[in-house]
């Protein structure tokens, strides 16, 4: 009984890794991390900043949108 | 955690869409705050007062001066721009002037301009600045001249000509690999514009500069001919420049005044009525002829006008319409 129930985890745990193995297989397949959005890191403050010792001063401009 | 705001400029077709703090590929167009924000709204870093020759603008009031105006950035990168140091700066890095757009215009004014040019870089970056200049400018009586290389949105365009009297569109080649290698650009976008602008009747003119060895192919200049004349007609003047080495390009010689001369005949023969040469300083491609009669109208020695026979915009001798603005 006791040897029946170890094999049980042992096949499952078997499978769990196959599942594993094979959804990594197909993820670095179809994942291209060029496509990813790269959030960059900006100080905006910084940037800010650097506008306004620049003597600029940002106007909204026309024609964009929001991305949802 | 929330979902960062993300803007998408529409103003030309690289559309690029930006984080906060972040500037599009322009260098002049940034998100700030949640809103787009363009940085050179009055501030010029370039104002001459130059022949309207210089441009080149040959059709459009010949012999009169154009009041001036460029801002730091451009949305192309050319390889071989005379305007680098301006054009692939950030505005914090130039030397910029304090002038709204009523004070170009009365500068225009007072400076005895008969036009104001948006050029140097490229205007269609500083979208916002143009429009509210050319609205005011309109309405003093100044002719408004974009300088381009006509990578806009049909939509921001469409708004723009109907205070623009000359667009005058820099189509760098008549090939796909040469805007996408030499100008981090794509040609159908510039084709598209000056399909709209003969659309939206403004008077357009074309440079395209000739550099050795990327895109002096007569095979690919007479392309380019045959597509101006049956999707634009034969009364767009073009005009071929010389190149000369400068920023990336400096590995390159000069065109040969033999390509030059070669590209004007084969415009000629595909029927182009208005073919002219560039950075040349004196010769036949400088001057304007009477399509019909052939006779020499215009007779130019570099940017200044010696004869000019043209009256209400008819041919002197065979009273011939040549297109063009003349007063």
């Amino acid at each position: 009984m006791e040897a029946k129930h170890s094999n049980k985890i042992f096949l499952s745990l078997i499978f769990a890794s196959l599942v594993m193995v094979v959804g990594l297989f197909f993820y670095n397949a179809l994942h291209d991390p060029a496509n990813e959005p790269v959030i960059p890191n900006i100080d905006v403050p910084a940037v800010k900043a650097k506008i306004k010792d620049a003597g600029l001063v940002p106007v909204e401009a026309k024609y964009y949108k929001e991305l949802k | 955690m929330a979902k960062p705001k993300i803007i998408q400029c529409l103003l030309c077709p690289k559309e690029c869409k930006l984080y906060d703090g972040q500037r599009g590929d322009c260098r002049v167009r940034i998100h700030l705050d949640g809103k787009l924000q363009t940085l050179v709204y009055g501030r010029p870093c370039a104002v001459h007062i130059d022949p309207v020759e210089k441009k080149p603008v040959y059709h459009l009031l010949p012999g009169s001066q154009a009041f001036s105006i460029a801002t730091a950035g451009c949305n192309l990168h050319c390889k071989f721009c005379q305007n680098w140091e301006i054009s692939q700066k950030n505005p914090e890095e130039t030397v910029n002037y304090f002038m709204p757009p009523k004070d170009v215009v009365n500068n225009a004014l007072t400076s005895g301009s008969k036009s104001i040019a948006y050029t140097y870089s490229d205007p269609n970056i500083y979208y916002e600045y143009v429009l509210d200049t050319a609205k005011l400018a309109k309405k003093a009586g100044l002719k408004n001249i974009v300088i381009s290389a006509g990578y806009i949105n049909p939509e921001p365009l469409k708004e723009l000509s109907e205070f623009l009297d000359v667009y005058k569109v820099d189509l760098k080649a008549f090939n796909n690999k040469f805007y996408q290698e030499i100008c981090s650009a794509t040609l159908q976008p510039v084709l598209e514009t000056l399909k709209n602008l003969k659309k939206l009747e403004v008077w357009t003119e074309i440079v395209n500069l000739i550099i050795p060895t990327l895109n002096d192919d007569f095979t690919e200049i007479r392309k380019m001919c045959k597509w101006i004349k049956s999707e634009l007609g034969n009364d767009v003047p073009i005009h071929f420049l010389q190149f000369y080495p400068q920023y990336k390009l400096n590995n390159l010689p000069p065109t040969p005044l033999e390509t030059l001369t070669g590209a004007r005949k084969i415009a000629i023969e595909e029927g182009l009525n208005y073919v002219y040469l560039g950075n040349i300083p004196q010769g036949e491609g400088n001057n304007t002829y009477c399509p019909n009669c052939k006779n020499l109208l215009i007779e130019r020695i570099g940017y200044f006008v010696k004869e000019m026979r043209i009256n209400n915009g008819l041919c002197n001798f065979c009273k011939f319409k040549i297109a063009g603005i003349w007063g």
